[in-house]
């Protein structure tokens, strides 16, 4: 009878260690990434997608490329705050094809006048691009080590 | 010696009893004082050296600033451990990590003397600062300042002039920074297009303005040289003279004409009140406002601190109408005032609980109170002591007294027991028998708990000599342990006899022993007798469990330290290396709009980027939102959510840690999965490309599983660099261009301007639309000779190129790091194979690669520890031999120790998953220390019985020995020996456990009574590590009890008596009269001195 007690104990405390090894934490829900970073072929700069609450968070806010009249030729001119520089010396801004979609474009600036920036070179006019948010798109191509 | 010790204390039992109760007051008033901190001082000694330079980029901070320093004044001081450096815009930081030992106060005197021959470039940077000694959990208070009526230049001029200097003085305060702060300065913003319109130069500017004040730090003007204003002296009188500054604001200063102009100040230039460029900034809950960041001196007591700075500000608060100061932002005093109070409750819980379970074992209101006063003395002795040696009283060093607990009961239970014992059923009330009777009780006792006592210290003394820190973390521990332990063995042997002698005599000799513990007594005969029977079998069960327990240990992770359930999290943020202020303050402060809108959460205040002379080394693009919990909220669900929101924004790197998680990340080193190749050098297009062949040749190493190199991380940078020809055209040198340029986008100080007690910058500058963007810096007008001007974009060529954020230097040079991942535990062969190959390289000149060794020192840690912790077995091991006079039976008592650790281990693991944390390892060494004080008190009983002949027994009343089973005289020849004392057999073993039943029980039980009430109180801060501290011991306990109650009996029976240790040799302490009385008794009855055994 002693025995036989004996037995179960022990049978029950080997299998603690076992039972107990298996045990995990508790489930996490998955969290979606706000930001999901598409790298396409070749030398193309990724494709970014937001989700919306991302975009809430962050205030972005888009602008279209405007036309203005310089001397007579016509120029395009965008917000200043939209303006990336990299660090080779580019300047890039974030379009914004799709909803929650933005995708780097390379620009050419003639001149910065105050808040606005003539291009000699970017997008078509109507182009919608981010003048406020540009650097967390920038940060969301970047990895972050840790430190 | 100890003899006389007890006799002494009971001779001057009164003199004693005072003593121990002034001991007993005294001490716990002094110990409320005692500084109470969660984390002892862990940090090596280091000197931390800032050297502020304002708008200097980073390279440029290490060639003018950090290299000569480094170089030629902190390289080769005494005691240095490792030098490093970082060299940020705006900054350079060189911390001096010195040996483990090092006596602060004496390098620090070493450091500045070398820094006296510092040479701070003027007007370039402030001269370098040796910051103040911080503890390692250093932040104390962060106080927000916000104001709807007040400017911030004028609440930072509040703040620096007024508060921080206040809060300065308070006792144990070391530096008080403040975030966003907005130094007010008096700025002359030249207009290049006005200047032209009025034919000035930005010199004429630059001399118009200095001149116009009192003093001016710029050499080539006359006011460098202000002159005094001197006295008169009449006949009667000496009449002092001094000058009054008629410029006090913007508007006096722009009418000052323009010297060799006739033009004014106003028509060149904007002559406005201003702040220089940030750093850093802060925001509280009502947005834009300064956060002023206490810090503390290493040692300081956080709640004095805490209470000093919220006096100072309660003084200050009439004078500062208009300001709301927030003092919740973060409150480490909170956390350890509920973690205070909680455990207080514990305690008192516990002592009632004791206090009933006492009871229950004497069943005499006496000896329950001689023991409930020998507990806390104890405890509260080994405080004092620690407190006049000046450590704080820390979760380690509760930990290491609650370790304790076990030994401290144990200690006063036994003494008491055994004089209980004598006592009764004592025909004689007299003093003098009262006193032998104590002094022999004692005696009795002492050899086991001396033995006890010396093998649990003796088993700790490995945590001594770990390095590092985890030494200084674990240190504290084993300190409070040990000092626990000698602390109660003092008071066993002094204040528990001269109590006893003081109070008991008066005692009615026909009290009986409490009723409960004679039916204890009974059940347990009865059982052992049984459980005797299958020795075999109990013993085969026990060493299973024992082989599983131990076989589990491998599988088990570590987690050091347990997250304390601090109400405030820390947020660190960092944006893409070049993100301007601007955008880090507006994303920073969306995050924490919508953290302040969670359920549960109090209070949030960021601050971004640095402020002068804090603890942040860091630019702008990194922040930290500081978010302070509610009590009463969920904590998990909070927390969850707080990470939820966090995760949740794009293009940001990020920590969501508590503070002293932060700060105690690298407690025990846990990279033991990465090897790192450190490569030297001078450039970082060669260090990487040097990096990249390193990686290639490592690259074949087996058990490495990945390999990367750490890139310094680059942002643009705008670079000017003045074309020779160009410049040389137009007649201009490229220092001229440079200071033009320098004075336009950056400002330069002129002068100073007093204002009561305060000074302020005066400053000339450009107005903003000069310098907005980069069309605005080709188009920079400077002046050359002649009086024509030329476009910066004409003589210099502006290109934007990518520039290290940051300059990082070890031991001096600069470095990139090769990081290799490796399988776990092969870290010293992948190390040796890397070496190897790394001498196959072939370098640049000047370039070499090392590995860093910061891998070796677990290993050798680890080799280390295992060596000590060998040694320390066998001193046990040879401690245990001497105490019982045989191998055997130290056999037995080793086994006791696994055996007792399985149902600790059993139960951490059953309740808080396969994790080794700090709380359970401290529960084992809990439980270890009780099951060497129950088995040694058992066995050392048996040979105490085994060693008197049946005739002479001590207690008249004891049964003759019974055979109950004929069949079991398999037992009676086992060992070979029949032990001259009488009837070593089953029931010797039967009825001598049954005898050490109550103290052995009622140790356990009382140390369960004490302990437990910390599991009722839940997961209540302050309790973390306690909580699975006290599973185990419960656990341990039960198993411990039980083996020792029924193994170690089965184990006697099977090893045999032994000779008993020289300390129960009694022949060696009588007294001469003992000794001839012995002598004569033995002419009488034969050749036998009542002494040692003989095997």
């Amino acid at each position: 009878m002693r025995t036989r007690h004996w037995i179960m104990a022990a049978l029950v405390a080997g299998s603690l260690p076992l039972a107990s090894c298996k045990k995990t934490e508790t489930a996490e829900e998955e969290i979606e990434s706000p930001a999901k970073v598409e790298h396409l072929a070749g030398d193309q700069p990724a494709r970014i997608t937001l989700t919306e609450d991302a975009v809430k968070r962050i205030d972005l806010k888009t602008s279209p490329i405007a036309e203005a009249d310089e001397q007579g030729a016509k120029t395009k001119t965008m917000p200043y705050s939209a303006l990336l520089y990299d660090t080779q010396g580019d300047t890039w801004i974030y379009a914004n094809p799709q909803p929650l979609t933005y995708v780097r474009e390379h620009v050419q600036v003639k001149r910065i006048d105050g808040d606005q920036a003539i291009l000699a070179q970017g997008p078509a006019v109507g182009t919608q691009i981010v003048s406020v948010g540009a650097a967390e798109l920038y940060g969301s191509e970047q990895e972050f080590e840790e430190e | 010696m100890m003899r006389w010790i007890v006799g002494a204390s009971m001779q001057l039992r009164v003199l004693v009893a005072v003593i121990a109760a002034m001991l007993l007051v005294l001490g716990i008033s002094t110990l409320r004082q005692m500084p109470v901190d969660v984390l002892p001082e862990f940090a090596r000694p280091y000197v931390e050296i800032q050297t502020e330079s304002l708008g200097l980029s980073a390279e440029e901070v290490e060639q003018l600033i950090t290299v000569p320093m480094e170089q030629d004044l902190l390289n080769g001081l005494p005691w240095l451990s490792s030098i490093r450096s970082e060299s940020l815009p705006g900054l350079s930081s060189v911390v001096l990590v010195f040996d483990a030992g090092t006596d602060l106060m004496r390098a620090r005197q070493m450091v500045s003397e070398r820094l006296t021959q510092a040479v701070a470039m003027p007007h370039v940077s402030k001269p370098p600062t040796m910051l103040q000694p911080l503890s390692a959990t250093n932040r104390v208070m962060i106080i927000g300042l916000s104001s709807s009526t007040l400017s911030p230049i004028q609440m930072s001029v509040l703040a620096r002039w007024t508060i921080q200097p206040r809060l300065m003085g308070v006792p144990g305060v070391a530096n008080v920074s403040i975030w966003g702060q907005r130094d007010r300065q008096l700025q002359v913003q030249v207009d290049p297009q006005r200047l032209h319109d009025n034919n000035v130069t930005l010199l004429q500017v630059l001399e118009t303005t200095g001149n116009a004040l009192w003093v001016s730090s710029l050499s080539f003007v006359e006011a460098s040289t202000p002159g005094t204003g001197g006295f008169i002296d009449t006949a009667n009188q000496r009449l002092g003279i001094r000058h009054i500054l008629p410029i006090v604001s913007p508007k006096e200063l722009a009418q000052v004409p323009i010297e060799d102009s006739k033009a004014r100040l106003a028509d060149v230039a904007s002559v406005v009140e201003n702040h220089q460029p940030l750093i850093g900034d802060a925001l509280t809950k009502d947005g834009q406002g300064l956060l002023l960041v206490v810090e503390k001196f290493p040692g300081a007591n956080t709640l004095d601190v805490t209470h000093g700075v919220e006096e100072a500000l309660g003084e200050m608060a009439p004078g500062l109408a208009g300001i709301t100061i927030d003092k919740d932002i973060f409150r480490p005093a909170d956390y350890i005032e509920t973690a205070v109070s909680n455990l207080g409750t514990a305690m008192l819980a516990g002592f009632i609980l004791l206090a009933i379970v006492l009871f229950a074992l004497f069943y005499d209101l006496r000896t329950t109170l001689i023991s409930l006063l020998a507990i806390p003395l104890s405890l509260v002795a080994a405080g004092l002591v620690l407190y006049y040696m000046g450590a704080t009283f820390n979760v380690l060093v509760l930990t290491g007294f609650v370790a304790a607990t076990a030994v401290v009961v144990y200690d006063a239970i036994i003494d008491l027991e055994h004089v209980q014992r004598k006592m009764r059923g004592r025909a004689d009330r007299s003093l003098k028998v009262a006193a032998t009777l104590i002094l022999d009780a004692s005696h009795e006792a002492r050899s086991a708990t001396v033995y006890a006592a010396l093998i649990v210290l003796l088993a700790v003394t490995p945590t001594f000599f770990l390095g590092g820190t985890s030494g200084a973390f674990f240190r504290p521990l084993a300190v409070a342990y040990s000092l626990a332990i000698v602390a109660s063995l003092v008071v066993s042997l002094t204040v528990t006899p001269a109590l006893c002698l003081m109070f008991l005599p008066r005692d009615s000799v026909d009290r009986r022993e409490s009723s409960l513990v004679r039916w204890f007594r009974q059940r347990y005969e009865s059982l052992l007798g049984h459980s005797i029977r299958h020795g075999r079998l109990t013993m085969a069960m026990v060493g299973i469990l024992t082989a599983i327990a131990l076989a589990a240990i491998p599988f088990l992770s570590r987690q050091p330290l347990p997250s304390f359930k601090e109400l405030s999290m820390l947020i660190r943020l960092r944006a893409a290396p070049g993100t301007s202020q601007p955008e880090m303050t507006r994303i920073t402060g969306r995050m924490g709009k919508e953290l302040r809108k969670l359920d549960g959460i109090r209070n949030v205040g960021a601050h971004i980027g640095r402020a002068v002379l804090g603890d942040q080394v860091v630019d702008v693009n990194s922040s930290e939102l500081w978010v302070s919990i509610d009590p009463k909220a969920d904590y998990d669900k909070t927390i969850h959510a707080i990470e939820r929101v966090v995760d949740g924004y794009p293009g940001l790197g990020y920590s969501v840690q508590t503070y002293l998680r932060t700060k105690s990340g690298d407690i025990v080193p846990q990279p033991e999965d990465k090897i790192i190749v450190r490569v030297y050098g001078d450039r970082y297009d060669v260090l990487t490309s040097t990096a990249n062949d390193v990686k290639n040749a490592i690259r074949g190493v087996k058990g490495i599983d990945e390999l990367r190199v750490k890139a310094p991380t680059k942002e643009a940078t705008l670079e000017t660099e003045v074309d020779l020809a160009a410049a040389q055209q137009h007649g201009l040198k490229p220092g001229d261009v440079r200071r033009a340029a320098a004075t336009l986008l950056s400002g330069i100080q002129v002068g100073s301007l007093y204002e009561d007690q305060k000074v302020f910058d005066v400053v000339v500058w450009s107005t903003p639309r000069t310098r907005h963007s980069v069309s605005n810096i080709h188009d920079l007008m400077i002046d050359a000779p002649g009086g024509t001007r030329v476009r910066l974009g004409d003589v210099a060529k502006i290109r934007v190129v990518p520039a290290a954020s940051v300059i990082r230097h070890d031991g001096v040079k600069r470095y990139v790091d090769v990081v290799a991942e490796v399988k776990n535990g092969e870290l010293a062969a992948v190390a040796t194979d890397i070496n190897r190959r790394l001498k196959d390289i072939k370098y640049p000149l000047e370039y070499y690669a090392r590995v860093l060794e910061d891998y070796a020192v677990p290993q050798e840690a680890r080799t280390h520890l295992v060596v000590l912790v060998l040694t320390a077995a066998a001193g046990v091991l040879f401690l245990l031999q001497s105490a019982y006079g045989s191998w055997k039976l130290a056999a037995i008592s080793c086994l006791a120790f696994p055996a007792a650790l399985i149902g600790g281990m059993f139960a951490a693991i059953f309740t808080g998953g396969a994790v080794m944390t700090l709380g359970t390892l401290a529960g084992l060494l809990a439980v270890f220390s009780f099951s060497v004080c129950s088995s040694i008190t058992l066995i050392k009983h048996y040979q105490r019985l085994t060693a008197v002949p049946a005739s002479d027994a001590d207690d008249s009343r004891r049964p003759h020995f019974q055979l109950p089973l004929d069949s079991s005289g398999r037992f009676s020849s086992v060992g070979g020996d029949q032990g001259n004392g009488a009837g070593f057999g089953p029931g010797l073993v039967q009825h001598g456990a049954a005898e050490r039943l109550s103290p052995i029980l009622a140790t356990s039980l009382a140390t369960a009574a004490l302990l437990t009430p910390v599991l009722f109180l839940g997961d209540a801060p302050g309790l973390e590590i306690l909580r699975p501290m006290v599973i185990v011991i419960l656990g341990g306990l039960v198993t411990s009890t039980l083996f020792t109650l029924f193994g170690v009996p089965a184990l006697f029976l099977l090893f045999g008596p032994g000779r008993g240790s020289d300390l129960d040799d009694l022949t060696l302490t009588m007294t001469d009269e003992e000794l001839r009385a012995a002598l004569a008794q033995a002419y009488v009855t034969g050749p036998r001195l009542p002494s040692t055994t003989q095997n």
